[in-house]
């Protein structure tokens, strides 16, 4: 359903060209979660950006394709961007406020967004707005239309932004750290709620996240992003119980557990290379504990069985 | 860190005793003549009593609006008290009179903020940013005696000496956070208030700012009130855990017991909503709606209308603290259920 073949973004600062990602590639099944998790300056974002064609400028995708249903959309432009990114794909942002308009009512804008793009009457539109916000377990939904983004808690804006994602059935919704400006107690609702209405409504969705919790709890696959690449790959469950990045197993050891009480945390020495670093070799090696020469002298490609991949000179797939 | 190392004679280094703080966010006068608005006052902090050993960790945990963050700020002197009393090491901290002695225990509790960004000095040099609580506090020490303190502080922070030279914009968000710890420790404090410490940074960097202050922890003896809402790090950091809900404090006790075997149902409810790494798909149970309004807490115990076993009482009356081992739990609930065991 959404195809991303090897796809680079690059940006231009003082006559420099920077890779931001550097030859991603994905697919996604209809219907499938995937989760990207990585760490700030990872590039996640940048990669759910260029998929919706939301890189802002100077940012650009300077290689490789995004193919949705069969069809480029990396490279559309104006009306037929925008008709594409507002009929089949919805965006969900860790700030619900950036993603309401502050002077219009909620109402006005789940109505304008539905007649605007299916083309039916404010009235109809008006009924499926009212049935979307109850299906997100907003009381009293019908009243509400009529308030502002700026009268409700954080959980309840996250729901209405949801059902701005999801009111014109999208195939593909990107949902970029959705609960990372959320109560606990309000991610876990606001994760079951995703996951119930993608299911509904057949949407596909990439969750971006730090979180490896709300990975583990809402994804069926996940990509592990380091420097502008994907590491590693595959099922959730196997990528969190046996992972095969050494980057991978880094992260999960530095999480400190909830049921036990260790004398020291594992910890990943350094930090992620600087955007615009230009390494010879896979670009977690100057921090992979185990890393041998081969590793310093060039990057390793993604591989392994069982749709279960990780990009590293050690890991047996590789060798 | 066993719980017998520390005498039970001692006398704890921070006690709280009924610690309340009001906010008064009425509109303005002539809005209230005019509108007919009345007068609003925000319960941040609501009768806390809470003791913190030497040389110990308590966490204050709790989602957002629930107090932790004033209390931690009370305990620092930020805010003056609206009730109640905090003494440390023995001396009442409500009493401000400039004095030499004031001067001199507030130096022994010192702070490290959420944000390194906005908590460091943009226009300063580390050396000097690290250096002003010298200059402040130790008035006679010497340019050359200071700077070698630094490089110290430094090296005990794991940074390296040439950092002092460079501004904070030259530093990754983890090593500003080492930098705002070498400050707090210029002071030589015996308590540091930690609010949110490594809720800005990324996981893998999060696990050496914590590793870090452990090992200062052992090292020189610190005491720390550490406040989070990532239960994760809360559980690796702490020796006593105080969850806190719209301005009360509801359950507290040893974090092994208390994680183990959490008593009030809001503290389960929030235990059961961590996501567990070591069951990957198993969907958490979320809880019943959202944290009401401080401005407008239900009556009765706070947590009445999303709790699973709340009673025609629980929406009146206040439940007192019911002593469990060394902590507490202030629920009618396991009042009962303590009773008829």
């Amino acid at each position: 359903m959404l195809e991303v073949r090897d796809i680079h973004v690059e940006v231009e600062i003082r006559r420099r060209r920077l890779k931001v990602i550097d030859g991603v590639s994905l697919s996604l099944a209809r219907g499938e979660t995937l989760g990207i998790v990585g760490e700030s300056g990872a590039g996640k974002s940048m990669l759910g950006n260029a998929i919706a064609g939301m890189l802002e400028p100077p940012l650009h995708i300077a290689g490789g394709s995004v193919t949705l249903e069969g069809r480029r959309i990396d490279d559309l432009k104006g009306e037929e961007l925008r008709a594409v990114r507002g009929r089949r794909i919805g965006m969900v942002f860790q700030d619900p406020l950036t993603s309401l308009n502050p002077l219009f009512s909620i109402g006005d804008q789940l109505v304008e967004t539905i007649t605007t793009r299916l083309g039916i009457g404010r009235a109809e539109a008006r009924r499926r707005a009212i049935a979307l916000l109850e299906a997100t377990g907003l009381p009293d939904p019908a009243e509400r239309l009529g308030h502002y983004p700026h009268q409700f808690s954080g959980g309840m804006r996250q729901r209405v932004v949801l059902a701005l994602a999801l009111c014109l059935d999208p195939v593909l919704v990107i949902a970029d750290e959705p609960t990372t400006a959320l109560d606990v107690s309000v991610q876990a609702q606001i994760i079951r709620l995703l996951d119930r209405l993608c299911r509904e409504h057949g949407s596909a969705v990439i969750l971006i996240t730090h979180d490896m919790g709300v990975i583990a709890e809402a994804t069926e696959r996940v990509a592990v992003m380091y420097a502008g690449r994907i590491v590693e790959i595959g099922p959730t469950e196997r990528v969190i119980r046996a992972p095969r990045h050494p980057y991978t197993r880094g992260l999960m050891a530095s999480i400190p557990p909830i049921d036990r009480r260790p004398d020291r945390l594992a910890q990943i020495a350094g930090s992620m290379p600087r955007i615009g670093t230009v390494l010879p070799g896979c670009p977690f090696s100057p921090r992979c504990p185990s890393a041998v020469a081969r590793c310093h002298e060039a990057i390793p490609a993604l591989a392994g069985g069982n749709g279960h991949l990780a990009a590293c000179w050690l890991d047996e797939a590789a060798s | 860190m066993s719980a017998d190392r520390q005498a039970p004679a001692e006398r704890p280094l921070l006690e709280m005793r009924d610690v309340a703080r009001f906010f008064d966010v009425s509109p303005p006068w002539y809005q209230r003549l005019f509108g007919g608005g009345s007068r609003r006052v925000l319960r941040a902090v609501d009768g806390v009593d809470l003791d913190l050993p030497r040389g110990r960790t308590l966490s204050l945990v709790g989602e957002s609006g629930c107090g932790k963050s004033t209390l931690a700020r009370l305990a620092v002197g930020l805010y003056p008290l609206s009730r109640g009393s905090i003494r440390f090491d023995g001396m009442e901290m409500s009493v401000r009179d400039g004095s030499f002695a004031e001067r001199r225990t507030r130096r022994r509790i010192q702070m490290i903020f959420q944000d390194p960004f906005a908590s460091l000095n943009p226009r300063w040099r580390v050396a000097r940013i690290i250096g002003e609580p010298i200059r402040v506090h130790e008035p006679g020490t010497g340019e050359a005696e200071r700077r070698s303190r630094v490089r110290e502080l430094l090296e005990m922070v794991g940074l390296d000496a040439d950092a002092a030279a460079r501004y904070p914009h030259q530093f990754s968000g983890g090593q500003r956070q080492r930098i705002s710890i070498a400050r707090a420790l210029a002071a030589r404090p015996d308590l540091l208030i930690c609010d949110e410490p490594t809720s800005a940074l990324d996981v893998s960097v999060q696990a050496q700012i914590l590793n870090l202050m452990r090992e200062l922890q052992e090292e020189l003896g610190l005491t720390y009130l550490f406040i989070s809402h990532d239960l994760s790090a809360v559980r690796f950091i702490s020796d006593y855990v105080g969850v806190m809900y719209l301005g009360r404090l509801v359950e507290w006790g040893e974090a092994e017991t208390l994680f183990r075997n959490p008593r009030h149902p809001y503290t389960r409810k929030l235990l059961e909503s961590v996501p567990n790494l070591a069951e990957p798909g198993r969907a958490r149970t979320p809880i019943a709606g959202e944290v009401p309004s401080p401005l407008s807490p239900p009556p009765g115990c706070h947590f009445n209308p999303r709790c699973p076993l709340a009673m025609a009482k629980c929406r009146t009356d206040t439940p007192g603290m019911v002593r469990t081992g060394p902590g507490g739990v202030r629920c009618f609930a396991v009042e009962e259920e303590t009773a008829t065991a």
